[in-house]
């Protein structure tokens, strides 16, 4: 017999906190807990008694990685209460703005994060200051890469992280038309750098394979974050309205954040960059489809590595997708749609960067939340997490324990999990594990 | 005596070395107190750093009053510069003796090489022949890491020359292989919801000369001190089992309820001008060369 454990205490290159525990057991995995260890702030019990128009902009700090994502969910959730029908031009801004966040928060994941797993280097401060080292490439190409995805949420929403200018019905302020040749100028000179990030991690021949269910958002005309069903793996298409009826809440001793399974399968289930190309990968913009089909090619996969490879042929589509607003994009000087507070229920359900996000406000007559529900992409994926590192270990255990932990947090790094979104909210239907 | 100090307690006493300065453990001074080499000393201070280079040039052989970067004076029996920032004069005087010693009876220079393996990253050790760069902690606590983000974004424009001049020796958003160890500055992030944050705060305290409170959770504690204001109607059963499940604290705190602050950077996420400027502070404060 032969026991042991292992435990690391601190994953790092992720946001937030999180560690793992493994308890192995005649060299099988006895135990395994991925443990996310930040500590809630109940922001959807804080909101409850407030104003609707106050609410959005302070969810937007339950994350500060993808704070526009939480932003535009509460504000769709509370327009769906309140029946506001926000303009053509509010929709292509915030398409605009979400093009942005995707290709900085993917190609901070991607390169400050992952690259130094492919480079087998601990961290991106190890690189090199020699311009002909490819590492040294990448790295400032991740530079340009961020620089522009933060600009153009700049640009359109006022600032990438905590964005002032939208509101309830619209935008306080509109975007300075102006900066957007240079931004459509910027955007074309990418492209090589970004194709080069997609090589890189096409050529990563690394793989964790598990059959699992896979949900994203689908807009049946374009790749779309913002508009659309929920699909499955099986082609099970759910309005978003449904979607939480579908979750059954799992909570889970070991970690301050809660578990969900698909009720349909009874299955864990994955979302993000991998479920959306592999559900809508013949959706993605044809330039980007073209410049990126041999990348294509392995997909749909059940290799979790492959997310990583996904999100980088998303920050593609992005950049190819906001040339495309900022060209035919004519900017009225419109003000929010308003309407009478009325009673009502609404839900905001997005595509944030590490996938299905979910809002949901209950409003009074007066315009006071009664009732506020969120349900994060990390909290969804956390079981299929536990389930690929079991399947990992159980198969492994004959490495030594250095490797066994180097490929655990790659893993674990591969989902692009987000603790802060992860550990702010309370769920119903208890199923004690 | 001092000697004789160090030999009878080399485990506890011995000072970490990273190629410039030794930094004498809280612990070790209060294992030496209780000891009772020296019961004259009067107060421990949470570190004590001396500049190892000063040392050698120097000599050891003479008192010399040295002003450190830190503009902390020492001049009674050494040739070093001591910073002990909450003992008094006598102490520093102390414990310039003891190293003094130290250094003259060639002992206890540094850790053994396994040590200094863990004490440091591989990547980061410093060395003799490299000038001093700012050692630089970034730790979040309870927040949405909005400044770590805007942290990273800055990095964009800034990487390459920061890197010249500051080594980042913690931040687990970037690395793997941290230290706590001889951090001038530490930047921490986000409010304190628990006692094990408390305590790692303390810890991070007492080995940064400086702290700096970063953005507002860290500051004013808002908004993640939002439940402190729930009424108790508002504690459901849902966030009473997380609240007794985990070590959730009573009540979430700011960062200078905790530990003492230095310096704060305020805004949600932290103003881009006033970090900046407080970076500036401190590599001037540590005499670094911006121009390395």
């Amino acid at each position: 017999m032969h026991n042991r454990n292992i435990v690391i205490d601190t994953i790092t290159k992720i946001e937030g906190n999180a560690g793992l525990k493994v308890v192995i057991e005649d060299e099988t995995v006895k135990d395994l807990q991925f443990i996310i260890a930040d500590y809630r702030r109940f922001f959807t019990t804080a909101v409850r008694g407030r104003r609707l128009i106050a609410v959005p902009s302070f969810l937007s700090r339950i994350c500060g990685t993808c704070s526009v994502a939480h932003l535009f969910a509460s504000l769709m959730a509370i327009e769906s209460a309140q029946g506001i029908a926000v303009t053509e031009q509010t929709k292509a801004l915030r398409r605009l703005a979400y093009d942005g966040l995707m290709i900085r928060d993917h190609a901070l994941h991607l390169y400050f994060f992952v690259l130094p797993d492919i480079l087998g280097i601990d961290s991106i401060l190890d690189i090199t200051d020699d311009p002909d080292d490819f590492a040294h490439t990448l790295l400032h190409d991740s530079f340009d890469i961020k620089r522009l995805g933060t600009d153009i949420t700049n640009a359109t929403v006022g600032a990438a992280i905590h964005a002032p200018w939208p509101t309830v019905g619209g935008f306080l302020r509109n975007p300075e038309p102006r900066k957007f040749p240079d931004l459509i100028e910027r955007l074309e000179a990418i492209r090589p750098q970004v194709l080069r990030g997609i090589d890189t991690f096409f050529e990563w021949d690394t793989s964790l394979v598990r059959n699992t269910d896979y949900l994203a958002l689908r807009n049946d005309t374009r790749f779309d974050f913002l508009e659309g069903d929920v699909v499955n793996s099986n082609g099970k298409r759910i309005a978003r309205s449904e979607f939480k009826n579908y979750l059954q809440y799992v909570q889970i001793p070991h970690s301050h954040a809660e578990g969900y399974r698909f009720s349909d399968t009874q299955e864990d289930y994955l979302v993000g960059a991998l479920a959306r190309v592999n559900l809508n990968g013949e959706l993605l913009h044809p330039r980007t489809r073209e410049d990126v089909a041999p990348a294509l090619s392995a997909f749909p996969s059940n290799n979790v590595y492959h997310n990583n490879l996904a999100q980088a042929i998303e920050i593609l589509q992005c950049v190819d997708d906001a040339i495309d607003v900022l060209r035919i994009i004519q900017l009225a000087d419109e003000q929010p749609v308003r309407a009478s507070a009325r009673a009502g229920t609404g839900v905001g359900l997005i595509e944030a960067p590490r996938g299905l996000l979910y809002h949901m406000a209950k409003v009074n007559e007066q315009g006071i939340i009664e009732d506020y529900d969120v349900v994060v992409p990390t909290a969804q994926n956390q079981i299929n997490i536990e389930n690929d590192l079991k399947d990992y270990f159980n198969e492994n255990l004959d490495k030594d324990e250095e490797t066994l932990r180097v490929n655990a947090e790659s893993i674990i790094r591969a989902y692009d999990p987000c603790m802060s979104c992860a550990t702010n909210f309370l769920k119903i239907d208890w199923i004690r594990r | 005596m001092a000697t004789d100090l160090f030999l009878r307690y080399p485990q506890v006493v011995a000072p970490f070395y990273d190629g410039r300065h030794f930094t004498l453990r809280r612990e070790a001074l209060v294992h030496q107190r209780r000891a009772d080499p020296y019961p004259s000393a009067p107060l421990f201070p949470e570190r004590c750093i001396l500049n190892s280079e000063r040392m050698r040039h120097s000599g050891c052989s003479r008192p010399v009053g040295t002003k450190s970067p830190l503009g902390e004076c020492c001049a009674r029996l050494s040739c070093c510069t001591v910073q002990a920032d909450r003992g008094d004069s006598a102490l520093r005087g102390w414990l310039a003796q003891v190293f003094s010693v130290a250094y003259r009876e060639n002992i206890l220079y540094s850790l053994p090489p396994d040590r200094m393996a863990m004490e440091q990253s591989p990547h980061q050790a410093s060395c003799n022949d490299q000038p001093k760069r700012l050692v630089v902690g970034w730790f979040s606590f309870t927040c949405c890491e909005d400044s770590t983000i805007l942290f990273t974004e800055l990095l964009n424009d800034h990487l390459d020359k920061w890197k010249k001049v500051i080594e980042f020796r913690h931040i687990k958003a970037l690395k793997t292989n941290n230290s706590l160890t001889g951090l001038d500055v530490a930047f921490v992030e986000g409010a304190i919801s628990s006692e094990s944050q408390a305590k790692e705060a303390q810890h991070i305290r007492e080995n940064a000369q400086y702290v700096v409170a970063i953005g507002a959770c860290a500051c004013t504690g808002q908004p993640s001190t939002i439940r402190n204001q729930f009424a108790s109607e508002q504690i459901n059963q849902r966030i009473q089992w997380y609240l007794s499940h985990f070590d959730y604290a009573k009540e979430v705190k700011r960062l200078n309820e905790v530990i003492h602050v230095d310096d704060m950077v305020r805004g949600c996420p932290m103003k881009v001008p006033s970090f900046l400027q407080t970076l500036k502070k401190y590599l001037e404060l540590f005499a670094i060369d911006q121009h390395a």
